[in-house]
């Protein structure tokens, strides 16, 4: 009796589990497939044009060779623009951001709590609001549609680093302070804790923030193209410039294509990154949230 | 409604209790905002006795000081230079002939004519040329608040100059020595060291973030827009004139034309906004959960493959996968194709009527935000102690219980603060709109004001209005009610999380 019992559950289990393996193939299609979508577009030879079937008839790398090699692209300038404002950003952006919160972590000093409520405050307004005036501070100084623009633009990324204190400040927090109170007996002073002991400790929350500074003006539309989206063609990242190279209906028939190999290309670095450092994404989401 | 006792409240069904709660919480939210608009002045009270208690320690300083102390207040830095503090002084002294200078040669003439943003107007000849070259409003307004900031700069600057000379004074006498600029460098690397780590930090935020802020606050007050552009035209105050056009459709003043559309076109906008973050939120929440468990199921194999698929998604830059949607989505797109394999016929997805763009919106948004949740879920499953389950298991638990008390708690208790900053996120959500249709579906909604789309939130209007239609004054207006909804929302939790509060009680 107690082994029918036993057999009809695993049946009933199965039966289940063949349901969910259904179901996750599905899923997986259905979110897998503009991908693949987009790297069949990409290797299409036979027209560059948006079309209605989907592998193409002509194999070919020419899209790519197009992107780099033809005097009309630009993509290279855009793809090392891109690259050396994400990067000096990424950066910049974690110095910044870990310094803060260790000040207001660790350190008591008059006007904190009043600080922590201001950039709360000031985080609440949509960050393309000051945009006018950011442009105009930016014109006045050379750095906007010029040579100079990836300079501006990283200012406009790296200015409001300081208020992504949070999630970091969450983490020192769970850091014992009675390690730093041991240091300064030893006579180490602040500087010096924070680079030679509370960084070593801090792996985790250093490279979820140099990843998060680094994807965002990766992919950053909105006010890149503010800032850069009128002037020359060289000096613009490949969201602006992808973005344009698809925007009306017969630039669409040149370039789709050639849209999806330049799509491709961006989209390495940032999956790289993603696919090795996955674990430390998810303990950020879930870091800063625990304690609440 | 009455109050309750708690016994009647646990002699009520389940679902009752939970109808009960929602209620009443509905119900608080008048006086919850009827508390906080009490508490206003009890705030402001206390940050003026804040500032007064400073102004307290001046008086002080100077009525018991000695007359270098007083000196002090008119040439800053005096009390340095008379107790040896040469390097404190000469900063001091620096910054006082600098700030002198900058507003004999430049603050003062555009602080002065900040309550009329100009009068002269430019005048050209019939060549083009400049003849007078007049007021520019935008320069007028942008630079009296880098005044106003740099003012307040130096009133504190200036009260420190002051301190500073009297505690000279009081600790001359005695120790017969006071600190130099060495053992102030010193300090700065160890007890201030939130000093050096917070001052270029905060010199941008000033610069790029809070002047920029200020300026587009007060041009909310202005008629700025593309008739009134700046040079050739000025622009002025105009008091709430723009704020009551687009609230209440009502033009106050004349200046703001169509305040009826203005108005529509807001409340129409608005609505949507918030439909679609709480439509967004949770279908992101509870999808993201269940496949999240689904994969987590121990029966289950390939974990890793399956995550793998979801999570590409995440790490492909938005702009690349939101366009590459959107061309699918076109009337010959690859998906009305693949359709046309099936049989069906093609529909027209994001062009058609507004509520199919709102569908195709939305099941974008599952696409692109799932993956985010079941990242997170599979974090937070993971973490769930395994002798609760077996716990349960003795006490002859089944699974269904075991999934309500205890998968469940555990999730919401983690993932619940982050449901309104995923909110928030999701009103400011610029890139799916605007990326996928531009705001703008196949129907045109001729009620709309200026540069709007039936699709748009108030974000991406806030965009169009700046990049495209110059209606500067509209988008601040916008933007400030975008602050007010955002921070009403955000202002919720904030006061909930109890990280905030009991700061102290983790270290």
């Amino acid at each position: 009796m107690k082994y029918f019992k036993t057999t009809k559950r695993s049946a009933k289990n199965a039966i289940a589990d063949t349901f969910i393996y259904i179901l996750l193939a599905v899923i997986s299609i259905v979110w897998i497939f503009p991908f693949i979508y987009l790297i069949l577009t990409s290797l299409r030879g036979e027209s560059t044009s948006i079309v209605t079937y989907l592998f193409p008839k002509e194999w070919s790398l020419k899209n790519y060779i197009w992107l780099f090699t033809d005097k009309k692209s630009d993509f290279l300038n855009w793809y090392l623009n891109t690259l050396l404002i994400a990067i000096v950003v990424s950066i910049i952006n974690t110095l910044i951001t870990l310094l803060t919160a260790y000040a207001l972590s660790r350190m008591r000093f008059n006007g904190r709590q009043s600080l922590m409520k201001f950039m709360l405050i000031l985080g609440m307004f949509p960050g393309f609001l000051g945009m006018i005036c950011i442009y105009y501070i930016l014109n006045a100084m050379g750095l906007v549609n010029s040579k100079l623009s990836v300079i501006g633009l990283m200012l406009v990324y790296v200015s409001g680093s300081m208020m992504g204190y949070y999630v970091s400040k969450g983490f020192f927090d769970t850091i014992s302070k009675s390690l730093d109170e041991a240091a300064m007996i030893d006579g180490a002073s602040r500087s010096k804790i924070f680079f030679s002991i509370i960084l070593p400790l801090s792996k985790p929350i250093i490279i979820q923030t140099l990843l998060g500074a680094f994807v965002a003006p990766w992919g950053d539309y909105m006010m890149a193209n503010y800032i850069i989206g009128s002037g020359g063609s060289k000096f613009k990242k490949v969201a602006i410039g992808l973005y344009q190279m698809i925007d009306s209906n017969t630039k669409m028939s040149d370039n789709f294509t050639r849209f999806c190999a330049g799509g491709v290309v961006v989209s390495i670095i940032p999956i790289i990154l993603f696919f090795f450092l996955q674990r430390y994404y998810v303990s950020g989401v879930t870091g800063g949230s625990v304690k609440g | 409604m009455r109050r309750i006792s708690s016994l009647e409240y646990l002699s009520m069904s389940k679902p009752r209790r939970a109808w009960y709660k929602f209620y009443s919480f509905i119900l608080n939210i008048p006086f919850a905002i009827g508390r906080f608009v009490k508490n206003i002045p009890f705030a402001i009270w206390k940050l003026m006795k804040k500032i007064g208690s400073w102004f307290v320690g001046i008086v002080d300083a100077l009525h018991y000081g000695n007359w270098k102390t007083r000196m002090s207040a008119l040439i800053w830095g005096f009390g340095c230079f008379a107790y040896r503090q040469i390097g404190h002084g000469v900063i001091y002294l620096g910054y006082e002939i600098l700030f002198v200078l900058y507003m004999v040669f430049f603050g003062s003439a555009y602080l002065g004519k900040f309550g009329t943003l100009g009068t002269v107007k430019q005048q050209v000849n019939e060549n083009g040329f400049v003849v007078i070259e007049g007021d520019n409003s935008f320069k007028i307004l942008l630079y009296s608040m880098l005044t106003i900031v740099i003012i307040l700069f130096t009133v504190v600057v200036m009260l420190k100059s002051i301190r500073e000379a009297y505690s000279n004074q009081l600790g001359y006498s005695v120790a017969l020595r006071t600190a130099t600029l060495k053992d102030d460098v010193k300090q700065l690397m160890n007890h201030k060291f939130h000093v050096t780590i917070l001052a270029l930090p905060s010199l941008t935020l000033a610069i790029f973030t809070i002047v920029p802020l200020l300026f587009m606050i007060f041009v909310a007050f202005t008629n700025y827009n593309r008739n009134t552009m700046p040079p050739k035209n000025l622009f002025t105050w105009v008091g709430f004139d723009n704020f009551a056009s687009i609230l209440t459709g009502k033009a106050l003043g004349g200046t703001a034309q169509d305040a009826g559309k203005w108005s529509y076109t807001f409340w129409y906008i608005l609505g949507w906004t918030l439909e679609w973050a709480v439509i967004a939120t949770l279908s992101n929440l509870f999808l993201g959960m269940i496949l999240a468990i689904i994969i987590n199921k121990k029966s289950i194999k390939l974990k890793k493959f399956w995550r793998t698929c979801l999570v590409t998604v995440v790490a492909v830059p938005q702009f690349i996968s939101l366009l590459l949607v959107s061309k699918m989505f076109r009337d010959v797109g690859i998906i009305n194709t693949l359709l046309h394999y099936i049989g069906i016929e093609p529909v027209k997805w994001l062009n058609g009527s507004r509520e199919m763009a709102q569908i195709v919106i939305i099941l974008v948004n599952i696409w692109v935000g799932v993956p985010y949740t079941v990242l997170t879920c599979t974090g937070i499953l993971m973490n769930i102690p395994d002798d609760l389950y077996e716990a349960a298991k003795i006490d002859g638990a089944n699974p269904v219980k075991m999934f309500s008390k205890i998968t469940l708690p555990y999730m919401m208790f983690i993932l619940g603060p982050s449901l309104i900053t995923t909110f928030v996120g999701n009103i400011n959500n610029f890139n799916i709109i605007f990326l996928l249709t531009g705001g703008q579906s196949g129907t045109a909604n001729a009620q709309l004001a200026m540069s709007a789309g039936d699709v748009d939130l108030l974000i991406t209007w806030l965009y169009k209005l700046t990049v495209n239609s110059s209606q500067y004054d509209m988008a601040s207006v916008l933007g400030i009610l975008i602050f007010i909804v955002v921070s009403f929302f955000s202002l919720f939790v904030y006061s909930r999380i109890g990280s905030v509060k009991n700061e102290e009680d983790f270290q």
